[in-house]
């Protein structure tokens, strides 16, 4: 029997805060009045994927 | 080590192919006036192009330290995007050499190396629209970053499921090996 390291609370946070960041792409992309606010994607899009990959991880039973 | 070594050398050639292009590209469409590059512009980015290539050959006959392989990377996204912001920023012909650059990497390097074009990208490009503002809505310039960041992490995912495969294969082969000079050296005495 595999041991659980992280908490569904804490992964279920975890992809809560993953679609707030897919939202904050998408208003960044859609209202941004200038390219600065394009430095923001890489905080954005790396915490999605490694959000999606602690959820991923932990379905298949790894954390 | 020597793997990297290989690898950068290959991509020294690589870049003296894409310079001498690139040259013959910049040199038609400025005689064509279809690009505003100026001739010093042109010219002093060769030129800088075949120095930094110089300097790398030099580097690689002692080796290669595993940070060549990010100053390498980033010194070609830094030219590349000086050249775009001398040619149109964001309607520049030479766009597609980020492409370039990003599978080039990710398909030597894998993911972390892909991330790292992403990133370097990401910080140049938005360089490159402010000093070649474009006004107005800025969508497609944010679209055309985040496809950059979807095919960077496509093209890094695939090339570590490639290594990761060339792996197994190798180690299949050391075991097939393994078990054939076990097999030439005869049945081996077990105990009495």
């Amino acid at each position: 029997m595999s041991t659980r390291h992280l908490r569904s609370r804490t992964v279920g946070w975890g992809l809560v805060i993953a679609v707030v960041l897919v939202v904050a792409i998408v208003l960044v992309t859609w209202r941004a009045s200038s390219p600065l606010f394009f430095l923001l994607y890489p905080i954005l899009v790396l915490g999605v994927l490694a959000l999606l990959a602690m959820a991923v991880l932990w379905a298949f039973r790894h954390f | 080590m020597e793997d990297d070594r290989r690898t950068e050398r290959s991509k020294v050639t690589i870049r003296w192919i894409v310079t001498v292009v690139l040259f013959l590209g910049a040199v038609y469409l400025r005689r064509n006036e279809a690009i505003g590059t100026s001739w010093a512009v042109i010219f002093g980015l060769t030129a800088g192009v075949a120095v930094a290539n110089l300097i790398f050959t030099a580097v690689l006959r002692h080796g290669a330290p595993r940070w060549l392989r990010y100053l390498t990377t980033a010194t070609d996204l830094a030219l590349t995007s000086i050249l775009v912001a001398y040619s149109g920023g964001s309607d520049s012909p030479f766009y597609y050499v980020y492409f370039i650059i990003l599978v080039s990497n990710s398909i030597r390097y894998g993911m972390g190396l892909a991330v790292f074009v992403a990133l370097v990208y990401n910080v140049a490009y938005v360089a490159v629209l402010l000093a070649h503002p474009i006004g107005g809505d800025q969508t497609i310039e944010g679209v055309k970053i985040l496809t950059f960041w979807g095919v960077a992490l496509y093209a890094g995912y695939l090339a570590t499921r490639f290594h990761r495969q060339t792996r197994i294969i190798e180690a299949y082969e050391e075991t097939i090996a393994g078990l054939r000079g076990r097999e030439g050296a005869g049945p081996e005495q077990g105990p009495r």
